[in-house]
């Protein structure tokens, strides 16, 4: 019944990753390399729109098959285009632009048109020339780099920098891991997916920025970090929003799935790169962000200082007599930690009465 | 009770605008519908890396004026860098009439396209030459410069039909010996608009950017002047005066060729020496014509070539599929994601309902209100924008919900837990949608073609999201929190978190709610 309570948010998950962190990070280093084999050892397969190139498309009627067509193409010296004929009598030919045809590429729609029994409007063409697509990777990029100077330059300013350096941690795990999966499956990259890619990067700080917010309320005044240690804090920032970040993700991948089922083709790419990039993004915000944050943080002389007095105030607590008794019965991971904080009196949880209903 | 007020007057003033949408939707005020969704023509062209605004905001007076004179109804044009990016949903707006046992084409300016036997025929022909004339008038580059002419060639002409024209095959058109800078110094055989007479024309002598403005008139019959008609005057810049006093003077009585883009627009007759740095341009001139050419002295005097980066054409079919597919994962989605806000947060849950039906409203009003003055068209990128954002709102309400359930578990009565929680919960809120903000406004300046429909969508939903959540859902919920019989009601999703800090063992988890 736990998972239950706890999805329903009458408990805290009591999840120990900060103090598991090096398990988390080994998972996440291998979620990358796995990644990285779908990026750089497969070979990705890039739409017209960054090759260059003719996308002709347009319903067929007469039951043709790629041979029909090949042979229309043929006559206009384009017997090197690929065609596809999909089951619903759908015919799409992709070729070299048709730009440079002038006049000619009216005939050759025409005769197309005319040999699969449609009207000539019933055609789509996309036409791209060969350097667009170098374009359109060049101001993704572009975005990219602006994109993440001024969030890290937000994040430094609202929050600290170090939180900026963590989060950017999260994203690149994101980013790495959504282009990955995304070559793994062997989808087609189109401009779509660029745009996928990059509202993932929102999406991947948006969810890193709502723990960080908390872990941040949480720091501002010194008395729970003296308490608990800073990675404590974040321990308890982190199951604190746990249940947010499980609904959020939930939230936003109910309109996507919805894309991926009803979609379009180009729709469904989209959809897709979105998915994993925002399952990436909350599993990163939780299991990458906030340690290394952790860890980042421990290292400041102050907050190691504290871990030291903590940990020496546990060793004395463990032999001396109970006379510390209000001094909760800390355990060395973080974990019991986060279970036991949330009563404001500090008592150890399980003992207190149900609280009241008050009527006011 | 000063807040209370407060917050019906919010509450109230978000039901005014919920309400303004509705009638606006209801009188006509909907989306303007971009190509992927409707159908149409879409052409981006690109110039070469670096140049500068001004000279693309030239070029992009230049092709409206030209698309605009070419009668294709409701061009929309935007430039995106170096890119200009060139739609016409619903391109083939023209009109078939049935003539008789024909049916009549004529474009969306009213000139005539001919008459079919049959409707399809018909259609075929307005859709195609849609098309046609907006690539046509898209392939010229808009390149003016003016040659000496040598000698005509008419199609009555002996050798007419053996003169080549230079560089006219397409294949020829890209390389570098007929680039521009390459015929400067030729000597070259052009055709004229109507790609009738050949024009054996001597070398460049003076290129359109030393005009520096010209105008079209109408001369009236006067003593000087025997014809009336529509002539075009034009200005040198003072450099291009002197250079052109040169020309003239030597090329008296001969013909100087107009040539846009390798095609002679016009040879007029040198009457004179000009040396004003001003004269006019005769022939027999329509008004249009005339118009026509002062618009292309005046924008045509950019040295840049365009090149066409992309050209996309659906059919209307397609695009309304794509339309209903939108729409149905909408509405797939947000009947999903309302649902398990309901089964979640319960009563809560309907409150997000209400907010969420809101904020869908007034997204759709804005877009609309954007199609109709800021000429911004819904495409199939910005209704992904739209969904992608159903998640950010849905979010802004779990995390106020879940901050409501911390406070309470914290021992807070729901009552008090709300303000506190409401600050907090903005504060995250705030900084969270800042991001996406950030991010929708970066895509926004730098992207090229739909990626901007999805940046700007993803933004001003994402903005409308912070509107919706303070001045709806605050209130709100502060005023069911001052109702004692709706916050203890069973359904309501807050008394789960009441009873629930901590688990108590054994028994009474079950009954714990």
């Amino acid at each position: 019944m736990s998972f239950l309570e706890t999805f329903r948010g009458h408990q805290l998950p009591g999840f120990d990753i900060v103090g598991q962190r090096r398990r988390w990070f080994a998972f996440s280093g291998a979620l990358i390399a796995l990644s990285l084999v779908g990026v750089l050892g497969i070979r990705l397969e890039f739409s017209i729109d960054f090759e260059g190139g003719a996308l002709i498309s347009y319903p067929d009627s007469r039951g043709l098959t790629a041979e029909d067509v090949q042979a229309t193409l043929a006559e206009f010296g384009r017997s090197g285009a690929e065609v596809q004929v999909v089951g619903g009598g759908e015919i799409t030919i992709r070729t070299s632009s048709l730009n440079e045809l002038g006049t000619e590429r009216t005939d050759l729609l025409d005769a197309l048109a005319e040999q699969a029994g449609s009207a000539s409007e019933d055609m789509s063409v996309q036409d791209v020339g060969p350097t667009w697509g170098g374009q359109i990777s060049r101001k993704a990029f572009q975005g990219l780099i602006i994109f993440l100077v001024l969030v890290s330059i937000y994040v430094a300013f609202r929050f600290e920098w170090k939180m900026a350096v963590a989060a950017q941690a999260a994203l690149a795990h994101d980013l790495i891991v959504t282009a990955g999966i995304y070559g793994l499956v062997g989808r087609e990259v189109t401009p779509a997916t660029v745009i996928a890619i990059l509202t993932i990067l929102g999406y991947s700080l948006y969810d890193t920025v709502v723990i960080f917010d908390r872990i941040k309320e949480h720091t501002v005044s010194t008395a729970m970090i003296a308490k608990e240690s800073y990675a404590g804090v974040v321990s308890i920032s982190l199951n604190e929003t746990f249940m947010r970040s499980v609904n959020t993700s939930l939230a936003t991948l109910l309109p996507i799935t919805a894309l991926l089922l009803f979609g379009g083709t180009t729709l469904k790419d989209f959809a897709f790169a979105l998915f994993v990039g925002v399952l990436s993004s909350t599993y990163s915000s939780l299991f990458v962000a906030s340690p290394v944050l952790a860890v980042l943080k421990e290292r400041e002389p102050r907050y190691r200082q504290v871990r030291a007095r903590i940990q020496a105030r546990q060793a004395a607590g463990r032999t001396a007599l109970r006379e510390v008794a209000p001094e909760p019965a800390v355990v060395d991971t973080a974990a019991a930690r986060a279970t036991t904080r949330p009563t404001p009196r500090g008592r150890p949880s399980g003992r207190r009465p149900p609280a009241k209903r008050k009527r006011r | 009770m000063k807040p209370v007020r407060g917050l019906v007057i919010s509450v109230l003033f978000v039901a005014a605008l919920v309400t303004a949408a509705v009638v606006g939707f209801a009188t006509g005020t909907r989306p303007v519908l971009g190509l992927d969704l409707e159908g149409g023509v879409e052409v981006t062209l690109t110039a070469p890396e670096g140049t500068p605004p001004d000279v693309m905001a030239r070029a992009i007076d230049n092709i409206r004026n030209r698309v605009d004179s070419f009668g294709v109804a409701e061009p929309q044009i935007f430039v995106s860098g170096v890119n200009i990016e060139v739609q016409l949903p619903g391109l083939a707006r023209g009109t078939i009439e049935p003539r008789g046992r024909e049916f009549c084409v004529a474009s969306g300016s009213g000139v005539d396209l001919g008459c079919f036997p049959t409707r399809d025929e018909a259609e075929a022909r307005l859709q195609e030459t849609g098309q046609d004339r907006l690539l046509e008038l898209i392939g010229t580059t808009a390149r003016l410069e003016q040659r000496e002419v040598l000698s005509v060639l008419g199609p009555g002409d002996p050798g007419f039909a053996k003169q080549e024209v230079t560089c006219s095959a397409p294949e020829e058109r890209l390389t570098e010996a007929c680039s521009f800078d390459a015929l400067a110094d030729r000597k070259v055989w052009f055709l004229d608009r109507d790609g009738q007479a050949r024009y054996h024309l001597g070398p460049v002598e003076i290129t359109g950017d030393r005009i520096a403005e010209a105008q079209a008139a109408y001369q009236t019959v006067s003593q000087t002047n025997l014809q009336a008609g529509w002539i075009v005057t034009f200005r040198l810049t003072g450099e291009g005066a002197d250079e052109f006093a040169d020309i003239t003077e030597r090329l008296v009585g001969k013909q100087l060729a107009i040539v846009l883009d390798e095609e002679v627009v016009s040879a007029p007759t040198i009457e004179e020496k000009i040396a004003g740095g001003s004269g006019r341009i005769t022939g027999s001139f329509t008004e249009r014509e005339a118009k026509d050419l002062a618009t292309v002295l005046n924008a045509g005097a950019l040295p840049v070539e365009l090149t066409k980066s992309e050209v996309r054409t659906v059919s209307p079919t397609l695009g309304e599929e794509s339309l209903l597919q939108g729409l149905l994962a909408g509405a797939a989605g947000l009947g999903a994601l309302a649902l398990y806000l309901a089964f979640y947060y319960r009563l809560l849950g309907v409150v997000t309902w209400l907010g969420m039906a809101i904020w869908a409203v007034l997204a759709l009003g804005i877009v609309s209100l954007l199609g109709r003055t800021a000429g911004y068209s819904l495409t199939l990128a910005g209704v992904a924008g739209l969904i992608v954002s159903l998640g950010i709102t849905a979010d802004s309400y779990i995390v106020f919900y879940e901050r409501l359930k911390d406070e309470v578990r914290h021992g807070k009565t729901p009552r008090s837990a709300v303000a506190p929680a409401f600050a907090r919960a903005w504060h995250t809120i705030v900084a969270a949608d800042i991001v996406t903000i950030l991010a929708a406004g970066v895509l926004y300046a730098l992207a090229v073609g739909s990626v901007r429909g999805f940046a700007l969508t993803l933004g001003i939903a994402t903005g409308l999201d912070m509107f919706v959540v303070y001045f709806f859902k605050r209130p709100t919920v502060f005023l069911i929190s001052r109702s004692n019989r709706l916050m203890n009601l069973r359904g309501f999703g807050l008394s789960s978190g009441v009873a629930a800090e901590p688990v108590p063992a054994g028994p009474i988890a079950g009954g714990a709610r």
